[in-house]
């Protein structure tokens, strides 16, 4: 391998004047562009004409072939003029021939070719050592090299020695350079998109300096719609997501954005169990109040949200070690594009793909416990039943003075000593186990030459359940979640001008669950009393209700068989990618297929066990066992399984070319998609969805300051009438970059930026609920009646969808305006403020009154209006204090707050009780005025809904007619899901420690504690566990330990959690939604924390901090002698959700308004990371 | 060969949007779909269409308000459900508790759907005859809904025609009374202008028959006579809001010789007979079979109208006693109390032979009756009393073999008697759970021997029945009662009755009754309570006699659950101490359900009920 370092002398006569290095930037192509510009010296290129000058030569084969010509002016002077014909003729011809009167050597290195003096390098190799040794002070020449953070050489960063103007030269292809300096100069080192470095000079030194990335550089492009842009020139509303923030060890992708990009509102109400713990996540908030409001989401080009749906979308299951960019695409400009399915915004994440080079090894294994956020306190035996006694008394109805419990059981039971008889059982505790473990593992591959790179990955995640279950049975039932994730990206040059890539991710989820659901155990642990039985009685007898209703919490995980499920999913994308400069310059195809399938198969073993139940003691003293179920000695078997499966197919061409200071863009795509489900619900689900699209986009820039762009996308549905099926959607935007102006030039020190932009346009949303076809009227099969003797029955049919001809797409009208600052090249702050109006939301007629008979059946109609308003923002600030510490500070913040314009309410008799004008989900309900004092208090108030006693709520009498009723509700304000968004964090690095934090919050959210959203579903009812004593079945429920804090005849406080005690259900007066119940939902998390210590091995001393280091001359090698093995270990501690700030303590704030769900995961974990 | 692969590239580009061209891609929806038209074309989809408009004939498997919890004869042991919550008075027109006002006007928006159309079904499909039947039908089922409205919600809307989707609703005011009532018998003649006296092939059981129109009409006939339409000065300003009065002003005492001659003109079709075990084919008379079997077997000459889509199951479930059963369905002391002694007299009549205390000497001399150690409180009680009520002590029924029985006895009860154990310690006790049997009691109408509920087995014995023999001859004599207290009719018909259930005539057990209009209206409202008991008719006599605000009705009384036995089982006499254990709560709005909210903004023509 040829070394290549650069002579002293050389030097000083090349290099003391200013060099100029030519980088050909002709086209803003992105990464995969850049890529197949890599060509061989047999590559034919085709150049002719006379009297060109050489500098015009060069561009002309960097079009066809990508290659950046490297050159100083000393050596060459590109204006000279030539004559040329040549076609199809092998660059090396035309190298030669260019060269052959010159001085001149070439060398190609990957997509550069490099010029050079002719013949003198070895020996001037030679000659530099010596005169490295020679010279010792004074005037020297200082040798280095530069590299990025991940060790790649930097080619072309400009190396300065401050305060000498002409000493300043330019890395090479190696990223290695010699200046002349002195010791004790100071060598600043600067390069396009790198934070400049400022590096001491030492004796005899050779110097390594790293340059980190710049967090937002002028001339990153960011993926949009279709492609991708400089994001200087992007009108839109795009934002990107920090990937360093992304690595953590949460099983859900849609979990771990929350808090780290500005526009993500996500709520997580649906519970954490492992596998289904996908949040509702939403860009902008809720726009729409009866379809989906998720947005579109895009994994390499190909539509990927709704593929496993039911499982959160398996988009969500890609390990985030092997995404490369999350770009969120916020307002009609970024989203037109998508047409009928951008209204919701556009999540587009892309994967990883290899570079070339050699194989770059990058491995992750980390492990930790498991816990949950936060378990809920329930009553124990003895406070329950004197509690329950007290609100037996509390009836008035209760003439007699009845209690359940005498005070000889509370005696009983408070003393443990017969746990059979007087069961005192904390069920949540004895369900659940505080930690368990879980792991999580990735390795990945990238490299590859000029005909292929690649990017190969494996991963597996593992986590177990909470369940404080063991293998009695000869089974585990505990829940676990595995999955294993392979992915394999390719890229192929066809030809000098087309890539062929192939995406193939499989996936596969092995998860094992418990015999029961995990709802119904929680439901269970937290509704059943704690003295209704014990968990199992001597000579493993396992216990169990006696009445009605009742189960064994326990019983229910630990004996109730297990279900096993599997998930596979192969999700791939084949992708054609042809350069076109041959029709017109700028030009350029893509065709992409796809398909992914999807499968779920489940096995379920599960069976009932014997249980018993001792209600008393024989003479002897022996337990008098009843035998309550008789259960099954096996378990029993059933499977199921389903799946799915997605076509896409999209061909699109662009076109992207400068002239002059003009820049012009085009973009047209067609697409179409068909998705069906496997064993499908119903006859209509089974039908193909289909869609097509057409869109296109124009875009213009003039200088980089100022800019235009129109996109226009067309959707059609197969779910509308003929005539409605298509959707038009289009917008326009504007920027203007005054920062580029020239009389704001003086302002740059301190203003490194500002940008205007402006966008305005139409998108749809065509997940609009309702069901599929609603502009037929569909007669289906419905309930009938028996005749007979001995009956039949005789099935009916019945209208259950009233078709409605014209029904057609939601529309969605969008503004967004948006400013962008840069100051100090340290601080970044971007700020947008939107409003989303949709109109003809799809909604079931609510305004027909049942007397007209319809209630059975669906008419749809696009009558909804909707506003969504808002704010989103964030800040970054990049520091380095002294050489040893590097300091990060972020935060972001959405803001959106929506209404309800109409929703085809009929005129309510009181105008506080119409749902317009009010937010999606916005909590209902009595105003509490506190609690009754006495009777007095009683007797001057309004009417109750029932006769109330003191320390019963007193609810406002809102219309004034004497009496509290249904026309006294009204809308309190807070909705269930969060109108505020936001995180903040940092990261700090000290030498080769690094501290990160992240909090993530939201706020004005409401809860509603008054147990409505405990639902029983068929296990019991509503409300267990926060209103007292509603039961499962027979068996009252037991009761948040709140509920000491209560109103009483001896503490007749107002300032408590609890009304006067009764025995009730949601329906009671008391439980009513209402202020008295409405809470504080707001809640701010340490999302993530992670400790780190990165130990630097040979060559590749990378780390995120920066660094700089005297080597020795050894270690400057080219890159095909890299230092074998690991080159850089990063080892950390990192923790998930260890903190929750909440004023709502009863349960985790996430869950919102039912507290019986499985909490959210807390983790603990060490990891490594090692590259090799 | 570049420009060949461009040509390729470009192609494949354009290939999608080529498709665009096709533009049948998106001509995919279900095929084969059954359009309005089509249910139209062909018998099989038209009778499916009847077939639902008839699954609106609304039973809740006994469970609704008015069968269980919300009269003085039976309450839900669990308090938390709706019924528990409207008798203590927690109820407003945002409850939906029981809200049956939406489904009815679906069955009737489908009834006219059905009339309007069963026309264009092509002749050779079905036969006029056949339609002219169905149309009668679905008349029927319209003035049944109707007529379930009036006694829920009293007045309703007057549909005479569907109305469309995008009318103004608030154009439709509620109809007053006696508009209603008129509407009702209008379509109830001529639904039974059509139908026949009964059914030729007995696979038509179930369908409305001539007698079942008119049953209707003999039902809303009394409902319309009695006090709560009748002139009740509480509806004086019921009105709408242009100010037509919804309710009658005036009392009319014509009212009730129509809701006799109604009822008469049921008795006189001679279609119905009441119901005994001769009819099973047993050899002589029995009466505890005949009352109890009349809801076990199937189609019998007593049954006017039933369903025979009833969930035996769930019903047979929640009213046995545990742990085979939910133990939830319980009657109380009050209606244990309402029935009579054997010898046909009531048990507060000194002469009637009832003791209160103490425990049985001896058997019964019939095998169904009580059994020695049993309380003497249910000794030599009427047939009725040991078909209807579960007590404690009483065998379980639905439990076929000896280890089924044995399944609801403690270790010391288990000798294959199966006596159900009510008391606290006991296998349906207080003890075992806290909020068991609260009244001492449960149901046993409708209960089949041939049931298992311990394991869950049970089988269809019978429809749920809606209008019986029974109840048209107390209703008849009801009406003769206030109509004219002297006529002989009042005293044949109560007997029929009476006989059935194995007692002897009212004029022999209390001779002064007859010709007494108070006194005899007395008995037949016990007659009532205990022959109808847990058919709903309880609710509605209560309601439309204006009698719940009586306190005796809001009182309810139960055997002492919650005292403890200390384990001595049935031998604990505490056990039988009268309890109070619910004072519920009443008020008058409460004669009437209230209209919910909501329906009322969507038709703001709709003024509520008084009081709601």
């Amino acid at each position: 391998m040829r070394k290549f370092l650069i002579s002293r002398s050389k030097i000083t006569q090349r290099f003391f004047r200013l060099l100029v290095v030519c980088v050909f930037m002709l086209l803003q192509i992105p990464d995969a562009h850049a890529q197949t510009n890599e060509v061989s010296l047999q590559t034919p290129v085709t150049v002719s004409g006379k009297k060109i000058t050489l500098l015009r030569v060069f561009q002309t084969i960097k079009k066809q072939t990508g290659l950046t010509f490297f050159y100083s002016n000393q050596l060459l002077d590109d204006n000279e003029k030539i004559n040329l014909d040549f076609k199809n003729a092998k660059l090396e011809e035309v190298l030669t021939f260019i060269f052959k009167d010159k001085n001149i050597s070439y060398e190609l290195r990957g997509n550069r070719l490099l010029l050079n003096e002719k013949q003198h390098t070895v020996k001037q190799e030679v000659n530099t050592l010596k005169a490295s040794d020679e010279k010792s002070s004074a005037e020297n020449i200082v040798k280095g090299q530069v590299m990025d953070a991940d060790g790649k050489a930097l080619v072309s960063a400009t190396v300065m020695v401050k305060g000498k103007v002409g000493n300043t030269v330019v890395t090479d292809e190696l990223g290695i350079f010699s200046v002349k300096a002195q010791v004790g100069d100071m060598l600043s080192v600067s390069m396009v998109g790198m934070q400049t470095e400022e590096v001491p000079v030492k004796d005899k030194a050779v110097l390594r300096v790293t340059l980190k990335n710049k967090t937002d550089q002028l001339n990153d492009v960011v993926v949009v719609g279709y492609g991708k842009q400089k994001k200087i020139s992007v009108t839109g509303s795009v934002a990107s997501v920090n990937m360093e923030d992304m690595q953590v060890p949460v099983r859900s992708l849609t979990n771990a954005l929350a808090g780290k990009v500005a526009g993500v509102i996500s709520m997580a109400s649906g519970g954490g169990e492992p596998g289904y713990d996908n949040p509702t996540f939403t860009i902008r908030g809720i726009g729409t109040f009866t379809g989906s409001v998720s947005p579109l989401i895009i994994v390499d080009g190909v539509q990927r949200d709704d593929v496993n749906s039911t499982y959160g979308g398996a988009f969500n299951n890609i390990d985030p070690e092997d995404i490369a960019s999350i770009s969120l695409l916020k307002d009609a400009s970024a989203t037109a594009v998508y047409g009928a399915r951008g209204a919701n915004g556009v999540l587009i994440i892309t994967t990883k793909r290899g570079v070339a080079g050699k194989p770059k090894i990058s491995a992750k294994v980390e492990t930790g416990i498991n816990g949950l956020t936060k378990l809920p306190t329930m009553l124990d035996g003895v406070t329950y039943m004197k509690l329950y006694n007290e609100a037996q008394l509390n009836d008035p109805s209760n003439t007699s003075g009845t209690v359940t419990y005498s005070d000889e059981v509370i005696q009983k039971t408070a003393s443990g000593l017969d746990p059979w008889l007087y069961p005192n059982v904390n069920w949540i505790n004895r369900v659940y186990k505080d930690w368990t473990s879980m792991t999580n593992a990735n390795i990945n591959v990238s490299g590859g030459g000029e005909a292929m790179r690649y990017y190969v990955s494996m991963s597996f995640y593992n986590q177990d359940g909470q369940y404080n279950v063991s293998k009695v049975n000869g089974y585990n039932p505990n829940l676990n979640f595995k999955r294993y994730d392979f992915r394999s990206n390719l890229d192929m040059n066809l030809t000098s001008s087309t890539v062929l890539s192939l995406n193939i991710a499989s996936m596969l989820v092995n998860s094992r669950y418990p015999g029961n659901s995990a709802s119904t155990i929680w439901y269970s642990s937290f509704a059943t009393n704690p003295v209704a039985f014990p968990v199992q009685y001597p000579g493993n007898k396992w216990a169990g209700p006696r009445n009605n209703g009742g189960v064994n919490p326990y019983n229910l995980v630990q004996n109730s068989g297990y279900s096993t499920e599997f998930k596979p999913s192969v999700q791939s994308v084949l992708a054609l990618n042809q350069r076109l400069d041959g029709i017109t310059k700028g030009l350029s195809a893509v065709a992409r297929f796809s398909f992914d399938t999807y499968g779920e198969f489940g096995t379920a073993r599960t069976s009932n066990n014997d249980l018993w139940y001792v209600g008393s003691r024989d003479p002897n003293g022996n337990l008098v066992f009843e035998h309550v179920r008789t259960g099954s000695t096996y378990l029993g078997y059933s499977t199921y399984s389903t799946g799915e499966r997605v076509m896409y197919l999209e061909g699109n061409i662009s076109y992207d070319r400068n002239f002059g200071k003009h820049n012009i863009g085009a973009l047209v795509v067609a697409n179409i998609r068909n998705r069906v489900i496997g064993s499908a619900g119903s006859l209509k689900t089974a039908i193909p969805f289909r869609n097509q699209s057409m869109a296109g986009r124009i875009t213009y820039s003039y200088m980089d300051r100022y800019l235009a762009e129109v996109n226009a996308g067309a959707t059609g549905s197969e779910n509308f009438a003929k005539g409605h099926r298509w959707g038009y959607f289009p917008a326009v935007s504007a920027g203007w970059v005054v920062s580029k102006e020239n009389f704001f030039q003086r302002f740059r020190p301190t203003v490194t930026l500002l940008k205007l932009r402006a966008s305005h346009g139409v998108t749809g949303n065509d997940q609009i609920g309702g069901d599929r076809f609603g502009y037929l009227t569909y007669i289906d099969g419905s309930s009938g009646v028996s005749f007979g003797l001995a009956p039949t029955y005789y099935g009916g049919i019945a209208e259950t969808v009233l078709g409605t001809p014209n029904l057609t797409w939601e529309k969605s009208t969008k503004d967004n305006i948006g400013i962008e600052i840069g100051l100090f090249n340290k601080i970044n702050i971007i700020a947008d403020i939107f409003r989303d109006k949709r109109t003809d939301i799809l909604i079931n007629r609510n305004s027909i009154s049942p007397i007209a008979g319809y209630s059975s059946l669906a008419i749809y109609a696009n009558l909804g209006e909707m506003q969504n308003k808002g704010i989103d923002g964030s800040i970054e600030y990049n520091e380095r204090i002294g050489k040893n510490i590097s300091l990060r500070l972020f935060g972001n913040v959405t803001y959106a707050k929506n209404k309800i314009l109409y929703a085809d309410n009929p005129k309510r008799t009181y105008a506080y009780q119409q749902p317009e004008g009010h937010r999606y989900g916005e909590f209902t309900g009595y105003i509490s005025q506190g609690l009754f004092v006495d009777q007095g208090d009683i007797d001057k108030s309004p009417t109750q809904t029932r006769t109330v006693y003191p320390g019963d709520i007193k609810y406002a009498d809102l219309n004034g007619d004497g009496t509290v009723n249904a026309s006294d509700w009204t809308y309190l304000g807070k909705s269930s899901f969060p109108a505020w968004s936001y995180g903040f964090g940092f990261n700090v690095g000290y030498k080769n420690f690094e501290v990160s934090a992240l909090f993530a919050g939201v706020a004005d959210v409401g809860i509603m504690a008054n147990g409505s959203g405990i639902l029983g579903g068929g296990r019991g009812s509503d409300g267990v566990g926060v209103i007292p004593f509603a039961g499962i079945g027979q068996y009252p429920a037991n009761v948040l330990s709140n509920v000491t804090s209560r109103w009483t005849k001896d503490n007749p406080s107002q300032d408590v959690d609890y009304p006067r005690l009764t025995i009730t259900n949601t329906s009671d007066n008391n439980y009513l939604g209402s202020t008295w119940w409405l809470k504080d939902g707001s809640f701010m998390r340490l999302k993530q924390a992670t400790m780190g210590y990165t130990l630097k091995l040979g060559r590749g001393k990378t780390s995120s901090s920066n660094e700089y280091k005297n080597i020795d001359n050894k270690f400057i090698k080219a890159p095909g002698t890299v230092v074998s093995g690991i080159t850089s270990l990063q080892f950390y501690l990192s923790g998930t959700n260890l903190l929750t700030f909440s004023k709502f303590k009863l349960w985790d704030p996430e869950m919102g308004s039912n507290g019986a769900q499985y909490p959210y995961a807390r983790t603990i974990t060490v990891g490594v990371r090692a590259q090799f | 060969m570049t420009k060949h692969i461009y040509f390729k590239i470009i192609l494949g580009a354009i290939l999608p949007v080529a498709l665009f061209s096709c533009r049948k891609y998106l001509d995919k929806k279900p095929d084969n779909l059954l359009t309005e038209d089509q249910v139209w074309q062909t018998k099989a989809n038209a009778e499916a269409y009847l077939h639902n408009v008839h699954s609106y004939v609304y039973n809740t498997d006994g469970g609704d308000w008015a069968s269980m919890g919300a009269s003085d004869e039976s309450s839900v042991c669990i308090p938390t459900v709706n019924v528990r919550q409207m008798v203590s008075g927690n109820w407003s027109a945002a409850s939906w508790y029981f809200y049956t006002w939406g489904n009815f006007y679906t069955g009737i928006r489908k009834s006219f759907v059905f009339e309007a159309n069963i026309d264009n079904v092509p002749a050779a499909e079905m036969s006029d005859e056949l339609k002219l039947q169905y149309k009668a039908e679905v008349r029927y089922l319209r003035g049944w809904y109707y007529w379930q409205l009036l006694k829920q919600y009293g007045p309703f809307v007057k549909l005479t025609a569907p109305i469309e989707r995008d009318a103004d609703f608030n154009q439709y005011p509620r109809a007053p009374f006696d508009t209603c009532v008129a509407y009702i018998n209008e379509l109830m003649d001529q639904a039974s202008a059509v139908l026949p006296l009964s059914w030729p092939s007995s696979s038509n059981y179930g369908r409305p028959t001539k007698g079942s129109c008119l049953a209707v009409k003999a039902q809303v006939a009394l409902h319309a006579a009695s006090p709560l339409w009748n002139g009740n000065p509480r509806f004086a300003n019921f009105k709408n809001t242009d100010g037509t009065p919804l309710a009658p002003a005036a009392y009319n005492a014509y009212k009730w010789k129509a809701a006799a001659d109604a009822a008469k003109a049921v008795i006189d079709l001679n279609a119905y007979k009441l119901f005994t075990n001769i009819d099973e084919g047993d050899a002589s008379f029995d009466p505890y079979l005949s009352v109890r079997n009349i809801f076990t077997t199937t189609w019998n000459n007593e049954i006017i109208f039933a369903n025979n889509n009833w969930w035996t199951w769930g019903f047979t479930k929640c009213a046995s006693p545990g742990p085979g059963g939910y133990n939830m369905y319980n009657a109380t002391q009050n209606i244990v109390d309402a029935f009579s002694m054997n010898n046909g007299k009531t048990i507060d009549d000194p002469a009637s032979g009832y003791i209160e205390t103490g425990f049985a000497g001896s058997d019964a001399p019939v095998s169904w009756a009580h059994k020695k150690g049993e309380w003497n409180m249910y000794v030599n009680r009427e047939p009725r009393f040991y078909a209807y009520i579960q007590y404690n002590g009483r065998p379980i029924l639905p439990a076929s073999t000896t280890d089924d029985k044995n399944y609801f006895s403690s270790d010391a009860n288990k000798d294959g008697k199966g006596r159900v154990e009510f008391y606290y310690s006991g296998k349906s006790g207080q003890k075992a759970a806290g909020s068991n049997n609260i009244t001492g009691y449960d149901v046993l109408k409708r209960i089949s021997p041939n049931d298992n509920i311990r394991n869950d087995v049970t089988s269809y014995h019978g429809p749920y029945i809606l209008i019986r023999y029974a109840e048209i001859l107390l209703n008849y004599a009801e009406a003769l009662n206030e109509y004219d207290p002297s006529h002989p009719g009042i005293v044949t018909y109560l007997n029929m009755v009476r006989a059935r259930a194995g007692l002897p005539g009212i004029e022999t057990v209390y001779p002064d009754a007859v010709g007494n209009k108070e006194l005899m209206r007395k008995h037949i409202l016990r007659e009532r309570n205990v022959e109808l008991c847990f058919e709903s008719d309880r609710y509605y006599t209560l309601t439309r006699r204006l009698m719940m605000k009586e306190p005796g009705v809001q009182t309810i009384y139960g055997m002492k659950v919650n005292g403890d036995d200390g384990g001595t089982g049935f031998s604990y006499a505490g056990f039988y101490t009268r309890t109070l254990f619910q004072q519920r709560f009443w008020d008058d709005k409460m004669y009437l359900f209230p209209i919910q909210q909501t329906d009322i903004e969507r038709d703001q023509a709709l003024v509520q009920n008084p009081g709601w």
